[in-house]
């Protein structure tokens, strides 16, 4: 029960997503490797550590992020870019490596 | 705390003078809201000629029929909360639909963001349909110039068109076209002033189910608005769906205006495919439901504001392949780095 408004139910991210529980730790890893995809042009890494994600920034300084939300906000912080899935360096990244 | 299943809420809109407040007094009287409380802005009437009366804060009346009627002063959270409260105390007849009535100048966004996303809300309510009342004798100018208006029809997921006998001849069509170029995803019906119909009876009226849905695009007074259909042809992996779109509404969040469709996830295919469903920055949290998927894989309709949606298909068919290529080789290196290990 959370302490703090009473309520029973955990709260769960909508990136958790409909999963059973067998699969969540699997998703996490998942996820640390896709959004890691995402997060690398600007230069911070992603691992899953425990129920957690670990993202290391190119100064190597870390943060601990619970979900997919808190991810890209602290990829914000220490990233050199923010990441857009709608901007050109997107694009042409992921293009690139099509080409490769 | 009552381990009760979740109330399901569902949401009337529609700018001023509209019909809400009519269309809930035909419902009450039809007897079409037994067991249902229905709560009330302070702007709009009560739909209630009795006496309010007072119930721990909650400004409450009761139909013949057992709908009960709340008033609130504007803050909605506070007043579903003190409704939960009285429900689980007895304070109040037992119900099993909240239905709000809201201002019409709300942009029903912020109060779906509240029930997706409150901690103390989001375990005791579940959220049902959004019905939007457009009065089809002021609909282009409203549509036009008020920025509300338009907020209330994205939200929709059923427009019901009002007053009809009033309007001018081929005001529905032209209702039609606009509000369906703003809003792909919603039912569009007319409502005449006899219609008792309950547009929030899942058996009586059926969202309207597209099959394909299209692209379209419509400019308001103040905004561009586009929407665009994002497809996948087979199961999705959800990790990768999930940090796509969580990275796009983290950037792009308030100009997503909305996301509903039906997708396959990858390893979940016996459960059913699940319904995606945002508002803006909020996402529902998904879930499986019985239908099948339309081809099998997802396809999601997004209605987005001053945003080439052309450019977010191409961004989730960049990522979605993308991903789909690093499997792949991820599983053509798999005897190789077996073989390592070993």
């Amino acid at each position: 029960m959370c302490g703090f408004c009473g309520s029973f139910s955990e709260h769960r991210h909508w990136s958790a997503g409909p999963l059973t529980a067998a699969r969540q730790g699997a998703v996490r890893i998942r996820i640390a490797h896709m959004a890691g995809e995402l997060a690398a042009p600007a230069g911070v890494r992603l691992t899953a550590w425990r129920d957690r994600f670990q993202l290391t920034g190119p100064t190597g300084k870390r943060e601990l992020a619970t979900d997919l939300a808190s991810i890209w906000r602290a990829v914000d912080r220490l990233g050199r870019a923010m990441p857009d899935p709608l901007d050109d360096a997107f694009f042409d990244g992921l293009e690139a490596q099509a080409k490769e | 705390m009552t381990g009760d299943a979740p109330v399901i809420v569902d949401v009337l809109t529609g700018f001023l003078g509209a019909g809400k407040t009519s269309l809930v007094r035909r419902l009450a009287e039809a007897g079409a809201l037994s067991g249902v409380a229905v709560l009330v802005n302070e702007y709009a009437a009560p739909p209630v000629d009795q006496s309010l009366m007072g119930l721990s804060g909650l400004k409450a009346g009761t139909f013949a029929d057992g709908c009960l009627c709340c008033a609130t002063d504007g803050d909605l959270r506070a007043s579903l909360l003190q409704l939960l409260e009285n429900r689980a105390g007895g304070k109040v007849r037992p119900f099993t639909r909240i239905l709000i009535e809201t201002s019409g100048i709300a942009d029903p966004a912020s109060l779906l963001a509240t029930l997706v996303s409150d901690p103390m809300l989001r375990p005791r309510l579940r959220l049902g349909r959004v019905v939007t009342l457009v009065d089809l004798c002021h609909a282009p100018t409203t549509l036009a110039e008020q920025q509300e208006a338009v907020a209330q029809i994205v939200a929709a997921d059923i427009v019901l068109f009002t007053k009809a006998d009033m309007a001018d001849e081929g005001a529905v069509e032209l209702a039609c076209a606009v509000v369906g170029a703003i809003n792909p995803i919603a039912a569009l019906r007319e409502c005449s002033p006899h219609d008792n119909t309950d547009p929030f009876d899942l058996h009586a009226l059926q969202p309207r189910h597209r099959k394909a849905p299209v692209a379209s695009a419509v400019h308001t007074h103040h905004h561009h608005i586009a929407s665009t259909v994002l497809r996948w042809p087979s199961p999705v992996d959800w990790a990768v769906f999930a940090s796509w779109l969580s990275l796009l509404l983290h950037r792009h969040g308030p100009n997503i205006l909305r996301m509903k469709g039906i997708m396959t996830i990858a390893g979940e295919e016996q459960h059913g495919p699940v319904v995606i469903q945002s508002v803006r920055h909020i996402v529902h949290m998904p879930e499986h439901v019985a239908q099948p998927a339309a081809n099998g894989g997802a396809e999601i309709v997004v209605i987005a504001r001053e945003i080439d949606p052309a450019l977010i298909r191409r961004s989730f068919e960049t990522f979605l392949a993308h991903a789909e290529r690093k499997n792949r080789s991820t599983e053509d290196h798999l005897p190789q780095i077996n073989a390592v290990i070993a």
